[in-house]
């Protein structure tokens, strides 16, 4: 290049004018107007660029069906269907019809409440009824046949210090209703991971009969742990069933430290996902609506939990597991994140928009959980009480400083991958995710919590009350995933000789269940070495 | 109140209580404990060390550096690692702050009796801190300051004839960096941070023994061993960054305290994804210096010229020049030497002073 003698990249603005004049800068829109129509006049801007309310209400749709549709043809079934090509074109832009249920998970936050709105509203979920589409009166050929609205609800153990937090679950299950779209509408609560009668229940809800065949009692399931000791002894279940499962849900919770709290709910909320969708024979797709923003607070949050090595399976779009229902065998299920590269401002629009914002409520308040205010407690910034919630806000203050936080985040965790083979692993009883290799090991390696050189005096034992000391007690700390062995240790190693009393926790269903497999796992690997089979 | 009996030894008094697990212990207790757990760092696996190998400590007078001098001698000694130790400090040329430090560092040599060189900024590049932060201003300064000294310690270490470099990086820096690189996505970089050793082709080991220390156990095993230490902050800290991420660190932490060694936990299970792994660059050499680089000329280099040429903070953006050779009356750096003749080059200062202050009596 030859304009001037001044070498590229070092010109100054003086010099200037041996190069070429600098170009006035044009003002290529008009920002009062809509860009995609440009002719409504624009209500929204996002990222720079102006909306009406069509544009909008279509964009979002667009994006959500680029995250939706690749994910629903890779999962696509049989080969026979994909060779069909006369499927392949009807809808053109929808994706391929794939019969059975799909499950939504309300919570009743704005995400959620949107996703649901524009699958009904753009017709993806059938009536139910198995009626034929006629295509020329403008219908449109749903995705799916029949749509399972879940909400589970949280506020009998959440205490608010404002105001008792209220159960949503009639006002959301009216709306729903109300939309006439025969959504099934399945409303549980978190104590029912403690019900024996939740299967029972469920399938009450659904229209299924009520015992399927070969399925376990499952309240002979139940174990309990005591979390004081870090090694985490498990016992037999307490014969005090006569409490009801709010209580049991209660006393955990208090037995937990605060900080835990949001986490062991929110495996709650997963158990119940799971096991809803296992019981319903033709579940296809689980959808969950989280938003961009949702999603970069999972990756931190999930870092700061120790979760890193089941990060990468949580964070896809498409995670398919193979889910064992009643009489052993497997069905393949596919959770579903359609709403990953929306963010949560755009939802709230959205929601503004279509007039739902009375129906909405999105502080989840998993950090106000059990009994509050207890000695020992610690408060961190901000009032929160849990690294979740620390997350939210301090990605939610970056993000006006940086934008591009949230989208930076989320590339760096979709270019993570899961290291395990999937099929082969050992799951976490509590989590149902992967076990990371050696986790208790690595963890008592870094923090050491005894010396080698230094000689304990005999355990001066636990027993009181007939129950027995924890020392030859399986111990569930072995099984659990790191993060999950984050969550239930103890904050404190207490001293074995400070601690007399043994308490033991009950824990929920599902975990029993679990623990109750890997034994008979394991029982199964031994056999044939075993002496005396009695 | 009684007294509770030390969580460990169950039998003095306990005085502190350990920022990382919560237990009650006594001091002395507190010293085993620490000290135990960097030997675990070092010795697990294959081991950070070979028998017989030059280590050279990074050296800034500061506490991480002044302790990991302190526990890296005796634990040379009481587990007979073998090694051959020796003080390596950077001079920055930020007055008021390192001159201040570098005395720390010269009573550490004297204190642990290892022998030490310093290696200035101005010797290598001709320019100090000072210098640079007048040009280029307040923001940006810390990129040049850590580019210019990874350079400077791989040649001090190269000129001292060490193969190993040890740095005081604690728990809570990577921690940290971990953080900072999923924000920033900085994948290259999040796939390497949480190694105890990092090396590529051709470069000097650096090991992090320290990886699992928490800072506040740091400065409290510092404090109850009386250890020397220069205290304050670089006079230039910033608005970086990294400032964003500690704040961060710091309220995990007081909601749980295990939550730095979770992420690290996290960090080490990350693992990328095959394509973008392919993508990332191979390394070459520097043209104009020889130092390895992933570009035509490496970031030091670059950073120099557009220091030389008189930009503020475009320097940081200058371009690859694809020249090997600088232009006219700009100061290069000397040819990067990796096996130099120990001998011929300047002797580290003589451990002979230092021996004779000598330690336990």
């Amino acid at each position: 290049m030859s304009c001037g003698d001044i070498p590229d990249g070092l010109a100054t603005e003086e010099q200037g004018e041996a190069l070429m004049p600098r170009r006035v800068k044009v003002q290529r829109f008009d920002k009062s107007k809509c860009q995609k129509c440009r002719t409504a006049k624009s209500m929204y801007i996002i990222r720079n660029v102006t909306y009406c309310k069509e544009c909008f209400s279509h964009s979002l749709f667009t994006r959500l069906t680029r995250t939706l549709h690749p994910a629903m043809r890779s999962t696509n079934l049989t080969s026979s269907e994909l060779k069909n090509k006369s499927l392949a074109s009807i809808g053109g832009n929808r994706p391929l019809p794939q019969g059975g249920s799909v499950l939504i998970g309300l919570s009743g936050g704005s995400s959620s409440i949107a996703l649901l709105d524009i699958l009904v509203e753009r017709e993806y979920i059938g009536k139910g009824d198995g009626r034929v589409i006629d295509r020329t009166k403008g219908e449109k050929q749903p995705v799916w046949d029949r749509g399972i609205i879940l909400h589970v609800d949280f506020s009998d153990v959440i205490e608010n210090p404002i105001s008792k937090e209220e159960d949503r679950s009639e006002e959301l299950k009216k709306w729903v209703e109300g939309k006439g779209n025969g959504l099934v509408w399945v409303g549980l609560k978190a104590e029912d991971v403690y019900d024996g009668g939740l299967r029972k229940k469920i399938r009450g809800i659904v229209g299924l009969p009520k015992e399927a065949e070969g399925e376990e009692r499952v309240d002979g399931d139940g174990v309990a742990v005591d979390l004081k000791n870090p090694d985490l002894p498990l016992f037999p279940s307490s014969s005090s069933s006569s409490s009801t499962p709010i209580d049991q849900l209660r006393s955990i919770l208090s037995a937990l430290p605060a900080a835990s709290r949001p986490s062991f709910l929110s495996s709650i909320l997963d158990s119940l996902i799971t096991t809803t969708s296992q019981i319903i024979p033709d579940t296809k797709h689980i959808l969950l609506a989280e938003t961009s923003t949702r999603q970069a607070q999972r990756l931190i949050a999930g870092t700061a939990l120790g979760k890193g090595y089941t990060l990468p399976l949580d964070l896809s779009v498409i995670n398919k597991s193979s889910l064992s229902i009643t009489d052993g065998s497997k069905r393949d299920i596919v959770r579903l994140k359609p709403m990953k590269d929306i963010s949560f401002k755009e939802v709230a629009i959205y929601t503004h928009l279509r007039g739902l914002n009375g129906l909405v409520r999105n502080a989840r308040n998993w950090d106000n959980a059990g009994p509050q205010g207890r000695k020992g407690d610690s408060r961190g910034k901000g009032n929160t009480r849990s690294l979740e919630s620390l997350t939210e806000q301090f990605i939610a203050s970056l993000a006006v400083t940086h934008p591009a936080t949230v989208s930076t985040i989320n590339r760096t965790g979709d270019k993570l991958r899961f290291t395990g083979v999937k099929e082969d692993e050992v799951t976490c009883p509590v989590c149902q995710l992967p076990v990371d290799p050696n986790a208790l090991e690595w963890k008592s390696r870094t923090a050491l919590t005894s010396l080698p050189t230094k000689t304990l005096p005999q355990d001066i034992g636990a027993v009181t009350n007939g129950v027995e000391q924890g020392k030859d007690k399986e111990s569930l700390a072995k099984m659990l995933c790191y993060a999950c062995l984050t969550t239930f240790t103890p904050p404190t190693v207490v001293s074995k000789v400070a601690r007399t009393e043994v308490v033991p926790i009950q824990l929920p269903l599902w975990v029993g269940g679990n623990v109750r497999d890997r034994r008979r796992e394991m029982r199964e690997e031994i056999k044939g070495f075993l002496i005396d089979e009695e | 109140m009684p007294p509770t009996p030390c969580s460990l030894c169950h039998t003095a008094r306990a005085l502190v209580k350990r920022p990382k697990t919560g237990q009650q212990v006594c001091k002395d207790c507190f010293f085993e404990v620490f000290e135990t757990e960097v030997h675990n760092t070092i010795v697990e696996g294959k081991g950070i060390f070979e028998r017989g190998e030059k280590v050279a400590i990074g050296a800034s007078g500061g506490k991480d550096s002044t302790v990991l001098a302190h526990v890296l001698s005796v634990l040379n000694k009481r587990y007979h690692y073998g090694l051959d130790l020796f003080l390596l400090s950077i001079d920055e040329g930020i007055t008021g702050y390192r001159d201040d430090s570098l005395e720390t560092v010269k009573q550490n040599q004297i204190e642990y009796g290892l022998p030490l060189k310093i290696l200035s900024y101005n010797e290598l590049y001709g320019w100090t801190m000072d210098k640079i932060v007048e040009q280029v201003g307040r923001r940006n300064n810390c990129t040049f300051c850590g580019v210019f000294r990874r350079q400077a310690l791989d040649r001090g270490a190269a000129q001292l004839g060490v193969d190993h470099i040890v740095t005081g990086h604690n728990a809570d820096d990577i921690a940290e960096t971990v953080l900072m690189n999923i924000m920033r996505g900085d994948i290259a970089r999040l796939g390497r941070c949480t190694a105890v050793t990092t090396q590529s082709e051709d470069t000097i080991k650096r090991s992090k023994p320290f990886k699992y220390a928490y800072e506040k156990e740091i400065v409290m095993y510092a404090y109850f061993k009386k250890l020397t230490y220069f205290s304050t902050e670089c006079i230039y800290s910033p608005d970086a960054y990294r400032g964003h991420a500690r704040v961060f660190l710091k309220d995990l932490e007081a909601i749980r305290p295990s939550a730095i060694v979770d992420i690290i936990h996290s960090g080490e299970s990350f693992q990328l994804e095959q394509s973008v792994q392919k993508g990332m660059k191979a390394m070459q050499t520097c043209l104009r210096c020889g130092y390895i680089s992933s570009n035509d000329l490496c970031k030091a280099c670059a950073l120099l010229e557009g220091l030389e040429a008189g930009l503020d903070r475009s320097a940081l953006r200058q371009t690859q020049a694809n020249s090997s050779n600088a232009p006219t009356g700009h100061r290069t750096i000397p040819m990067f030497e990796r096996y130099s003749n120990v001998g011929a080059s300047q002797p580290a200062e003589g451990i002979e002073k230092a021996v004779q202050a000598i330690e336990i009596k």
